[in-house]
């Protein structure tokens, strides 16, 4: 962020024009794009069109997709309740204005959040873990995904029987936790918690234990010794020989009696094994369940040769997980793309590398799932993109959009998509041009104006330098997907 | 004095559609309530060869209309209606909220001067008359609408809303002349919309749906096995069917299909969009599964379980 931002002339004309819609849209979204970027002298204006009415402070707290700028502004405003817990939810929400909120005086809920947020200070945490005397607060930070070994060591100390079992799955508990909480827990589920656990002390993991839980998730760990691996895939119940079969620490030796499980849920572990060797991929293939066919059909560790048997399988769903084998040869490829079943052309659709006749064969289904693959197809003409970006169906219409390949002229027939988000994926495609977005600042969806208008405020503070490499990078690391915040709005 | 509850069935194919008997479970609650006739109407080429699957308990008169052609057609139903309305004089005209009714209720009430409201799925009768419940601003609140001066109201019913009716009883039957109509559109057939399978999702009872949590197109298998397993219908949120991982027909949501009939609805790693809960936010029993315990769909979830998706998935296969 750039405090006094440098434009040029065609920038600072923009900037202006946004800066005065966004003072008067009808939603705040507008000026909170702008906001992280604008000088200070012009932040007045944007604070007042963002936060002037409590609804509107309202929505912005708990938008995840606004910058943390506005969001510490929005804290420091002391807004009362409703605002400051919508913050406190909000994954956007900086350090700083969580460490804000835990100073002033928050209610039992409001702390709750802040310990459960990833973002908030590992001091604040820290505070909580010593001194917080609400169970649920204490809950709230066991289950904090960014918490520091060290803060839960000391939730640890404090010896609070149901917090036991949160410590014991909390990825960051350090070993000389879990092995204090080991000594500590007469509960089985804690227990089989800290076997799975990826700092379980070795020591623990040295002998089988005789509980069934237990056995569970000792055969899921993958540090676990790999003769006691083999064991626990001879085990008696299926559940802990499934377990043991999925561990890539299993020996393959032992995986040979599971190829002849009675349990096809064990059979299915073991075809679907990344480093299944190919006399077993072979024991497999012709396997009565088709679960376990479709498991095989789909791993790459299943022989390219073997794969013609999966291809004609009765099952459609044997032959689809056929078709989205990695290395699956071109002449089964072509022989999946005329299935009779749809949903199987449409899994050779999705595939990058296709020879040309197969996708063009393709691109004559009327069925929507082979269409949208062949619409996020990377060798897909200009011209069939552009009948595509046409189609009655939006998932087709969406497609084009999600092809990062897809021509700035393609792309323009979509501007006017009746959907708002397929406008919105739009203003985001890497192919997009700026004079495309810029004519849709007014678009009559909130969402896709805050898109453009965030837009044209990030490039306008960016140092025009960096602007040709930026574009090089959106390009390869354009998202197919939009983020997961998008709001729809029609 | 306007007075009784008029349900007009809807029929495709040659089958009576099972919205009918919602329609009918919704009017035989009203009839109880107040004490009005219920009278059901059917609109066809042939229309007595549905007349005994409406004669259901709780309806007094199974009312027939001849028409031209028995596919439907707008102008057909919207004068079949109107005849219908004159003839019995309803207080209250019940449609299913379905393609069929879009393209006729809105001109017959406009038209007319009936009371209107449409997506309905709470109906009361108070002392000014009747009282429909509706959601608003993007199903975030539920609206209740009345129809002040209006001696007859015309509400399309959200398919899923209400019990079907399932039990026979012995109504009357009577045919009503059908009116003149020219229809200006010919059918010529029927088509079911493209799908990728044979899912039915707006029929499922039970759907096991999952979303991003999934994390990539490997872990889909393991859903599909637990679905099949528990006897569920496998749904998904839209960025898996963008991802081909699952076929559109399989999308709930806003921009996908709406779980109509669902009785028990399994969100596993659907952080709760308000275009996914659009599809899903009516069901009676929501069970969310998510590792973060303020993912929205916990707000309309009646049980929530924050966890990872792939352990409680892999319990509940062990159970079943």
């Amino acid at each position: 962020m750039r405090s006094s931002p440098d434009r040029s002339g065609t920038a600072r004309r923009h900037w202006r024009e946004l800066a005065e819609r966004a003072c008067t849209d009808e939603a705040p979204f507008a000026a909170a794009a702008l906001y992280p970027y604008a000088a200070p002298r012009e932040r007045a204006g944007l604070e007042a069109r963002m936060f002037g009415e409590r609804r509107d402070r309202l929505l912005l707290a708990s938008a995840p997709f606004v910058a943390p700028a506005v969001l510490a502004r929005l804290a420091a405003l002391d807004d009362g309740g409703a605002v400051q817990l919508r913050l406190a939810r909000n994954p956007a929400t900086s350090a700083a204005a969580l460490g804000a909120l835990w100073r002033a005086d928050a209610s039992p809920r409001l702390r709750q959040l802040i310990a459960r947020h990833a973002r908030t200070p590992r001091a604040v945490l820290g505070q909580i873990a010593a001194a917080a005397g609400e169970i649920e607060t204490l809950r709230a930070l066991c289950e904090n995904g960014g918490v520091a070994a060290e803060v839960l060591a000391t939730v640890s100390e404090r010896r609070i029987g149901v917090l036991q079992r949160l410590l014991a799955v909390n990825i960051a508990t350090a070993e000389d936790t879990l092995l204090a909480l080991w000594a500590e827990a007469d509960d089985e589920a804690v227990r089989a918690q800290i076997l799975l656990h990826p700092h379980c002390p070795d020591v623990l993991l040295a002998t089988v234990p005789a509980s069934l839980l237990e056995r569970r998730c000792l055969a899921r760990q993958q540090r676990a010794p790999r003769a006691l691996l083999a064991e626990l895939a001879n085990d008696r119940d299926a559940a802990v020989r499934r377990a043991a079969a999925e561990n890539p620490g299993t020996p393959l030796a032992a995986l040979v009696a599971n190829c002849f499980d009675a349990d096809a849920t064990v059979r299915h572990a073991v075809a679907a094994r990344r480093d299944l060797p190919p006399a077993l991929a072979g024991c497999l293939v012709d396997d009565a369940d088709a679960r376990v066919r479709r498991a095989l059909a789909r791993n790459p560790a299943c022989p390219p040769e073997l794969l013609v048997r999966p291809a004609t399988d009765a099952d459609a769903e044997v032959r689809r997980a056929a078709a989205r084998h990695p290395h699956c040869p071109h002449e089964l490829l072509d022989r999946l793309s005329r299935d009779e079943v749809t949903w199987v052309q449409a899994a050779v659709a999705y595939r990058d590398e296709l020879p040309y006749a197969v996708l063009r064969r393709l691109a004559r289904s009327s069925d929507v799932d082979v269409l949208a693959g062949v619409a996020r197809h990377p060798a897909t003409a200009p011209s069939r993109l552009a009948r595509l970006a046409i189609h009655d169906c939006p998932d087709v219409r969406r497609a084009v959009i999600l092809n990062p390949r897809t021509p700035r002229m393609v792309l323009r027939l979509l501007r006017q998509d009746g959907y708002a988000l397929h406008r919105a994926m739009a203003v985001d495609h890497p192919r997009f041009a700026d004079t495309d977005r810029w004519r849709m600042r007014d678009d009559p969806d909130v969402q896709v104006r805050f898109r453009v208008f965030q837009h044209f405020a990030r490039r306008d503070a960016m140092p025009a330098a960096h602007e040709a490499s930026v574009h090089v990078t959106q390009l390869s690391h354009y998202q197919p997907h939009p983020p997961k915040e998008h709001m729809e709005t029609t | 004095m306007m007075s009784g509850i008029l349900v007009i069935s809807e029929h495709r194919n040659g089958e009576l559609r099972p919205v009918s008997r919602e329609l009918v479970g919704a009017a035989v609650a009203l009839k109880d309530a107040t004490g009005e006739p219920l009278r059901v109407a059917v609109i066809g080429e042939a229309p007595e060869r549905y007349v005994a699957e409406l004669k259901l308990a709780g309806v007094d008169e199974v009312l027939t209309v001849q028409a031209v052609v028995d596919a439907f057609d707008p102008e057909i139903y919207e004068a079949s209606v109107r005849a219908l309305i004159e003839a019995r004089q309803p207080s209250l005209v019940l449609l299913a909220h379905s393609v069929d009714s879009l393209g006729y209720a809105a001109p017959l009430a406009v038209k007319n001067g009936y009371g209107f409201a449409t997506d309905v799925f709470g109906i009361e009768r108070d002392a000014d008359g009747w009282v429909a419940t509706r959601a608003g601003y993007g199903q975030k609140v539920n609206i209740e609408v009345d129809f002040p001066g209006r001696s007859v109201v015309v509400l399309t019913v959200r398919p899923g809303a209400y019990k079907p009716v399932e039990t026979f009883g012995e109504p009357s039957v009577s045919a009503v002349p059908a009116p003149a109509v020219t229809p200006r559109s010919q059918h010529l057939g029927f088509e079911e919309p493209a799908g990728g399978d044979d899912v039915n999702i707006p029929g499922a009872e039970f759907i096991v749906s999952i979303g991003r949590g999934v994390g990539e197109e490997d872990n889909v298998e393991e859903f599909k096995e637990l679905a099949d397993s528990v006897g569920a219908t496998l749904g998904c949120s839209r960025p898996i069917a963008d991802a081909g991982w699952l076929p559109k027909a399989r999308q709930v949501g806003q921009s996908g299909k709406t779980a109509a009939a669902c009785k028990l609805y399994v969100a596993m790693g659907i952080s709760g969009s308000v275009q996914h809960m659009a599809g899903m936010k009516h069901v009676e029993t929501i069970v969310a599964v998510n590792t973060d315990p303020e993912a929205s769909i916990f707000t309309i979830a009646r049980y929530g379980i924050v966890g990872d998706i792939f352990d409680i998935g892999r319990e509940l296969r062990n159970h079943f």
